[in-house]
């Protein structure tokens, strides 16, 4: 067995025994799951019972309020005092007072009060219907009928295609893509991070318990090196896994619980939810679509191995950087400094990621989507909108040179650095590390 | 017979230099001294000789090879900065590092149980590191240091942390190393060990060896040829080759340091000069200690 092999199965095996990751893989699916699931709890038990009295002293607004699930309107009238008072003494109550005065162009004077603030939906449903009860009696007043107004009306759907170079075309939904572009970067933003921290800790560990120099009297820094981000690689790896799996298991078990019916809603919700970071419009429109069809359109296999691809390359190029980074320091307070430069393009690359999803062709996207310390992000996000073959082949290209490249900087600075003790290290001295001599 | 052959190796850092042209045999099957003051170039050299960091130039041959990468699995080290893995069991841990050596996971299972039976620490087997005491920790890091039967074995400053059981049982196991036939670099400040223990010593002072020999033989080059006599009864005249450095009233006894001043004067003939006149209580040869060498020659090289 390599010297390699041993350090990534003591790597993998310390690790995935540890509490700490344990208790995140079974805590995260349980999170995912309440992320899913919570939604649906609160649209289904979250809804109070209000009821607002209306008092339209115009006479106009008889037949405007409708009754819906959770809001009642009760038409009354009385003295404004008197209501005041009733309000006050009942919960869930609030009163809406239509002026008697009341010009058509100008509607103004209404008034609601209640106890408790007014819900952002109740508010909603009653300006609706106040609105809509004014423009319906405007258009009495012009004389147009209502059904003719509604005729005027156009509601479109814009079917978008992308033209492939084979000359065929292909039905391109931006809604899906846009999510699933979406939320690969982020998982690979979280990827990187939570596991190229995890690299730099143990190399810091390995520094500042000193085990480090009986290590490297046994094997080379770069075996050393390698095998910790290897092995941590695969307990990134086995986590994921796990946690899809028990996700799954979750959201299917609680799927089937509460029925078939809700199953639609689920779909919808989970799409809601894993799409926080989403502007507006997209997200409604994600909603909106037919989701599972929408997914068919995209090619699956193909994006979950280019994921997985970038997955790794981006994972390998920063791990190592992080890894040079904790050899280069003496313990973990030291680390934040240095660690800037690194972040930047981490972070960078996630504000690209958001303009990429509102032009997936602009030059900035080609750009960031080559440069190997970004591309692994934004590549991501535009892949499903569809790159030409050569950009993704470049791409590619790039990431694993730039492995190599960020592999043979790590290892030179690692090499110096590991046995550097109570030294302050600037950018410029790790830069001078490069070209010491073995 | 020579294990390690060290060919004038350099060493340079960016503002210093290590080592300038270092040149050591180290002796087979003998315990090898590795003196010098802080900063001297030892922690250097033993890196070089792990293979740790590369010189600059000149060489170090094994067996009369040049080193190996796979020849890490020959020595064993135990750095001055002891350190192990804090949240690893320390049965586990030995297992880790015997099996970075080369050792199969059944021999070295085999071989832990062994030296932890012999150095008490079977039942903690399942402990983690940093719930060890300091010196039990040492204990640790000594069996992985020795784990793999090592032909060399390179010690610095073993005996820090122990206790003075401990400390006396590492003593025999070092001793009972060189007995197997394995070669033990040993560096240290503590000159007391050295007296005991070593065969051989170098002395490194500001980058350059200054002392290299034999201790027996160095001990000899360092005498002074001056002698101690203690006694009751007045001292003769004696010749212009002896000069009285010292005389001491110790009540009903004295003593007296004599030098030896020239070729025709020796501590026997010395002997032969007193015995008629004074009762001799003991006569005996001041030998230098190491203490005394080591002080002597990092001075004097700084002059």
């Amino acid at each position: 067995m390599s010297k390699t092999a041993i350090i990534i199965e003591r790597e993998f095996m310390t690790r995935i025994k540890s509490k700490q990751f344990i208790i995140f893989t079974i805590l995260g699916p349980i999170l995912m799951s309440l992320l899913f699931v919570i939604p649906i709890l609160i649209a289904k038990y979250s809804e109070s019972n209000e009821t607002i009295w209306v008092d339209d002293r115009s006479g106009l607004f008889t037949d405007a309020f409708e009754s819906e699930k959770g809001l009642q309107f009760v038409m009354l009238s009385g003295d404004t005092e008197a209501l005041k008072d009733s309000v006050r003494q009942s919960d869930n109550t609030g009163l809406l007072i239509i002026p008697e005065q009341l010009s058509l162009h100008q509607a103004e004077g209404f008034a609601y009060y209640s106890n408790s603030p007014m819900g952002n939906s109740a508010k909603k449903t009653v300006e609706r219907a106040i609105n809509g009860r004014i423009e319906a009696l405007k258009l009495e007043e012009s004389g147009l009928s209502k059904s003719f107004i509604d005729s005027l009306e156009a509601d479109i759907d814009l079917n978008t295609f992308k033209l492939t170079e084979t000359g065929g075309e292909e039905d391109s939904s931006t809604g899906a893509s846009t999510a699933i572009g979406f939320i690969g970067a982020f998982i690979m933003y979280l990827f990187i991070f939570i596991y190229g921290m995890m690299v730099l800790r143990g190399v810091v560990e390995e520094k500042s318990s000193r085990v480090m120099e009986v290590m490297v009297s046994s094997v080379k820094p770069f075996q050393l090196m390698l095998g910790k981000i290897l092995g941590i690689a695969a307990v990134g790896l086995f986590q994921f896994i796990l946690w899809i799996l028990l996700t799954l298991g979750i959201v299917s078990g609680v799927t089937a619980v509460m029925g078939g019916q809700q199953s639609e809603e689920l779909v919808k919700a989970r799409v809601e939810a894993t799409t926080p970071d989403m502007p507006a419009e997209v997200e409604e429109e994600a909603a909106g679509f037919d989701i599972m069809k929408e997914l068919q359109t995209v090619n699956l296999t193909f994006l979950l191995s280019m994921f997985l691809f970038y997955f790794i390359g981006g994972y390998l190029i920063y791990a190592s950087l992080f890894a040079a980074i904790g050899s280069a320091v003496d313990n973990e307070a030291d680390t934040q400094q240095i660690l800037f430069p690194v972040t930047i393009p981490i972070i960078l690359a996630i504000i690209v990621a958001q303009m990429v999803i509102e032009n997936p062709g602009s030059s900035v996207a080609f750009w960031f989507s080559m440069i190997p310390l970004t591309s692994p992000i934004v590549m991501l996000v535009r892949l499903p909108f569809g790159v030409p073959a050569w950009e993704i082949a470049l791409s590619m290209v790039l990431v694993v040179a730039g492995f190599f490249g960020t592999v043979w900087i790590a290892s030179r600075i690692y090499r110096v650095g590991v046995l550097m003790y109570g030294k302050k290290v600037t950018l410029k001295e790790l830069g001078k590390w490069l070209f010491y001599k073995a | 017979m020579t294990l390690l052959q060290i060919e004038n190796v350099v060493k340079r850092y960016q503002q210093h230099t290590a080592l300038s042209g270092v040149s050591l045999d180290i002796p087979e099957g003998q315990i090898f001294g590795l003196l010098g003051p802080n900063g001297a170039g030892k922690t250097s050299l033993i890196r070089i000789i792990n293979q740790i960091t590369a010189p600059d130039e000149g060489r170090v041959l094994l067996r009369g090879k040049p080193l190996q990468p796979s020849d890490v699995q020959r020595i064993g080290y135990l750095p001055e900065e002891r350190g192990l893995y804090k949240k690893m069991k320390i049965g586990e841990q030995a297992l880790y590092l015997a099996r970075l050596k080369g050792l199969s996971s059944a021999e070295a299972t085999k071989r832990i149980k062994v030296w932890f039976e012999k150095f008490e620490l079977q039942p903690w087997w399942n402990k983690k590191v940093e719930e060890l005491s300091k010196g039990m920790q040492q204990k640790v890091q000594f069996i992985c240091t020795v784990l793999h039967e090592p032909e060399l074995v390179i010690l610095d400053e073993p005996f820090s942390g122990f206790d003075p059981i401990n400390a006396e049982l590492l003593k025999q196991e070092i001793l009972a190393m060189r007995e197997r036939g394995a070669t033990v670099i040993f560096s240290t400040h503590r000159m007391e060990s050295v007296e005991e223990m070593c065969d051989h010593i170098a002395l490194i002072n500001k980058s350059k060896v200054v002392l290299n020999g034999a201790t027996r033989e160095i001990k000899r080059q360092y005498s002074t040829n001056t002698w101690q006599i203690g006694y009751d009864g007045e001292l003769p005249e004696l010749s212009a080759d002896y000069q009285l450095l010292e005389l001491r009233d110790k009540g009903d006894w004295k003593q007296a340091r004599i030098q030896v001043m020239s070729g025709n004067g020796s501590g026997n003939a010395l002997l032969r000069a007193v015995i008629p006149a004074v009762n001799i209580h003991h006569f005996e040869e001041e030998i230098p200690s190491f203490n005394e060498i080591f002080i002597r020659t990092v001075k004097g090289t700084q002059a």
